[in-house]
């Protein structure tokens, strides 16, 4: 069975075109569309890899982020930032929190499936269990 | 706690101002002591002449005795204040100046014993109560053995509003600027993701996600997604050059190896180069000094020009890179034969948005007309210069330089790089300078190895004690001194010393030489070097472990003298020892303030003089860099929640327990959490 991407990315137009740049590479999708809701429908989908934006209505990304990794659930699944914030700050954070990638937006899907790509095949946590 | 010397002969005393105003705002009354040798007063001099240059003398001019009491005036005097000479031989000078009284004058002629003089900013109060604000000037006079004092009273109402108008104008043109580029980085943030939006769906197209492409519409959307790539280009530019420009950029100058850098970027550009059949040549002496830059930004600097000369070259041309060394200069040329650049427009390329009419764009694409205006920015931060020359039809060189690397420029470099960055966060900077041993005889600089090592275990005791971070620390190692950078709004409130020398006792087995120190508190007046000579002057023997601080001051301030005695009392019996003044006096206390530089103030803000609150306002409004913490004591719980609300540390309700007033000051002078002095360490053993 093809792996499944999880979306997590308010801006809906930009949500379609990630799933079908995704369902033209092969994997499955799901998404949600702000920060609150997107924990539990992780929890429930149990995703191989989450695609995760930091400007979020509700809840930023970093925040998401953290209530992913502390959930036994969640924790091992990998996540890549796709955002607009291109400051070396935002970058330092996501490294320091532990991201798979970063990304940032606007953005080449070609590079965006190669990541995907080359984090699903890695010997990660997820991977690796 | 250490104090600065620097203002050992300035006392600065604040009082609060009350009474009716009609023409400023009312501004709490300012001494500034200078030191000045007096002159003595000729007493051969006539009695007309002298009462001649009275008169005609600009300032109001009034003399008293020794007591204050009002024994001449003149003309001017009167105009100002609407009284007659009469009445105001009746008054006596602390009448006349709103909030002074006896401590002043006690002040003032301490001050004149100490061959100094003072200059007093206040409200004076005329006939009608009303008041102008002045500018009084203070001397002795030597009239008759007891001595006059002689007020020289400037009426200082024009000078008060325009420099009030001007801070607001100052003020409000900072708002005005920050608000700019607040705006224009939500913009150019906004604007990114619609243009994600269409550069997917349209790469998405074009890559045959979405069905099959003809040619003629792939062509299409190339073009569309080639547009896409140029607005990603813009907004960028935008959001760096408004970020270089208000300052908010951090730049990280240090010694940097040119020749890598220039192989890097021509080893980057070689392939682009290649598609359009371009010579890129790199040309060096075979080893170039360091230079001292932000390597980061001077790579965005060589990527900007040579992508520049690659974009507006023709097929088949020629692009060299260059590096000389002129003296303690390197300059980089980036040449090309391209179409050249018009006279009249050589001068205006690197203003922002200033796009060029060429005459051949040979590849159909522009650039965002801001890349030259960012390189002029990183340059004129690197105190480089950077131009062009050009010839049309033969071709353009621009050129820049960067200074090679010294030890002294690097560290006004980090100082500056450090200063430019809390300054655009309205943040200020406390140097604290730290030297092993003596400094080394002149000529006879240490060598690295000498100190390094050394250095090596200052750091971390240091970086512990300072809670502080690798970035925020630099080893000016040839002058055996390490400099760490503060941030003044937080550390500089903390017993600094009191910290380092705790930590630094549990290392003392691995630093044998003396220590020296010096702190100085955040300043912008000061270029990095005189700052740090400043420091150098108050370099003083750091005592090494275990060690005695000198006993913490309290200010007392209660109108209620069993009250007051009373806390002095519980505070003495406590067996904590600490230095005590008390007063029932407003006015007393800002004096007291002003001059012994208490650690804490317990002010009771129901005072017979001046309300308390104003009494708090002034002492921390005017000196907002002291570290004294305030314990204020009210009856009515709004008062307390009020002066909670301006950032004072703590407040007691009365009636209150003695034995929470106690633990309330020990708290707030840090008692409780002082550590048991730690033993000297014996060297461990393998």
């Amino acid at each position: 069975m093809s792996a499944k991407i999880f979306i997590i990315e308010d801006e809906s137009d930009l949500v379609r075109a990630l799933v079908m740049m995704l369902k033209s590479a092969g994997y499955q999708t799901a998404c949600a569309v702000d920060g609150i809701s997107a924990v539990d429908r992780v929890r429930e989908e149990k995703p191989d890899l989450i695609i995760l934006d930091i400007c979020l209505p509700g809840c930023n990304g970093f925040e998401v982020f953290q209530q992913l990794r502390q959930d036994p659930a969640t924790e091992r699944i990998p996540i890549v930032f796709l955002t607009a914030r291109s400051t070396v700050e935002d970058r330092q954070k996501a490294r320091h929190l532990g991201a798979a990638g970063y990304i940032v937006k606007p953005f080449q899907w070609t590079n965006l499936i190669k990541l995907v790509q080359e984090v699903l095949a890695a010997p990660g946590p997820a991977a690796g269990q | 706690m250490p104090r600065d010397e620097s203002f050992a002969r300035t006392v600065r005393i604040a009082i609060p101002f009350e009474g009716s105003v009609t023409e400023a705002s009312p501004k709490a009354p300012r001494a500034v002591v200078k030191k000045k040798g007096l002159a003595p007063l000729d007493e051969s001099a006539g009695a007309a002449p002298f009462q001649e240059l009275l008169q005609s003398l600009y300032d109001g001019v009034l003399i008293t005795n020794a007591a204050g009491l009002i024994m001449d005036v003149n003309e001017r005097a009167m105009d100002f204040l609407l009284y007659t000479k009469a009445e105001l031989s009746r008054l006596n000078i602390v009448n006349i100046i709103a909030g002074a009284n006896e401590a002043l004058l006690e002040t003032l002629r301490r001050n004149i014993e100490q061959r100094r003089y003072t200059l007093i900013e206040a409200s004076c109060i005329r006939k009608d109560r009303t008041t102008f604000p002045a500018e009084i000037a203070t001397n002795r006079l030597v009239l008759t053995p007891e001595g006059h004092l002689c007020f020289f009273v400037r009426n200082i109402t024009k000078r008060k509003k325009a420099e009030e108008a001007l801070q607001q104008t100052v003020t409000r043109l900072k708002e005005m600027d920050a608000s700019k580029s607040r705006f224009v980085a939500n913009v150019s943030h906004e604007l990114r993701t619609p243009l994600t939006i269409i550069n997917t769906f349209v790469s998405l197209v074009n890559d045959g996600i979405a069905g099959a492409v003809s040619d003629q519409q792939k062509e299409c959307l190339v073009t569309v997604l080639r547009n896409c790539e140029r607005l990603a280009g813009l907004i960028d530019d935008v959001l760096d050059l408004g970020r270089i420009e208000s300052g908010r950029e951090e730049f990280h100058r240090a010694r940097v190896n040119l020749t890598d850098l220039l192989k890097q970027c021509h080893h980057d550009f070689i392939p682009q180069c290649l598609l359009r059949h371009q010579q890129l040549n790199l040309e060096m002496p075979e080893t170039l000094p360091d230079v001292l830059c932000d390597r980061d930004k001077i790579a965005q600097v060589l990527t900007n020009l040579v992508g520049n000369a690659h974009k507006f070259t023709p097929e088949e041309g020629i692009i060299t890179l260059r590096a000389t060394q002129e003296n303690d200069t390197i300059r980089i040329d980036i040449e090309d034969n391209g179409p050249g650049i018009r006279p009249e427009d050589q001068s205006r390329i690197f203003e922002a948005f200033v796009q060029l009419a060429r005459s051949e764009d040979s590849s159909g694409s522009k650039g965002t007309g801001l890349g030259l205006a960012i390189c002029k920015h990183i340059i004129d931060i690197h105190e480089g210069a950077i131009q062009v020359k050009s010839i049309p039809e033969k071709g353009s060189r621009f050129f820049f330089t960067l200074p090679t690397y010294a030890e002294d420029k690097n560290f006004d470099a980090f100082i500056g790089d450090r200063l430019r960055y809390m300054e655009a966060r309205d943040r200020q900077l406390a140097m604290l300078v730290l030297q092993i041993g003596k400094l080394p005889a002149q000529g006879a600089a240490a060598t690295p190895e000498d100190t390094t090592g050394r250095l090596e275990h200052l750091r971390l005791p240091v970086m512990e004690a300072l809670d502080c971070a690798e970035e925020q620390m630099f080893a000016f190692e040839s002058n055996r001194t390490l400099i760490v950078l503060l941030d003044g709004t937080e550390q500089a409130r903390d017993g600094v010393a009191a910290r380092l020398q705790r930590s630094l006792g549990k290392q003392r087995h691995e630093i044998t030489d003396d220590i020296c120190m010096a702190y100085l508190e955040p300043t912008r007046a000061h270029t990095p070097r005189e700052w740090l000579a400043q420091a150098l002057t108050l370099l003083k023997p750091l005592p090494v472990g275990p060690m005695e601080t000198p006993p913490a001051r309290v200010l007392i301030v209660d109108d209620d003298a069993s009250v007051l005695n009373l806390m002095v009392r519980v505070l003495h019996e406590s067996g904590v020892g600490l230095d005590l003044k008390s007063t029932t006096s407003g006015y007393d206390a800002c004096i007291h303030f002003g001059e012994w530089n208490p650690d804490l103030v317990v002010l009771d803000l129901h005072l017979p003089d001046i309300d308390g609150k104003r009494v708090y306002d002034s002492m921390t409004k005017r000196l907002p860099h002291r570290a004294t913490k305030f314990l204020v004591v009210s009856g009515y719980r709004s008062d307390i929640d009020e002066i909670m609300q301006l950032g004072c540390d703590d407040s007691l309700c009365k009636p209150f327990d003695f034995d929470e007033f106690v633990m309330k000051v020990k708290r707030l002078l840090n008692l409780d959490s002082r550590p048991t002095p730690v033993p000297l360490e014996a060297p461990k053993h393998p």
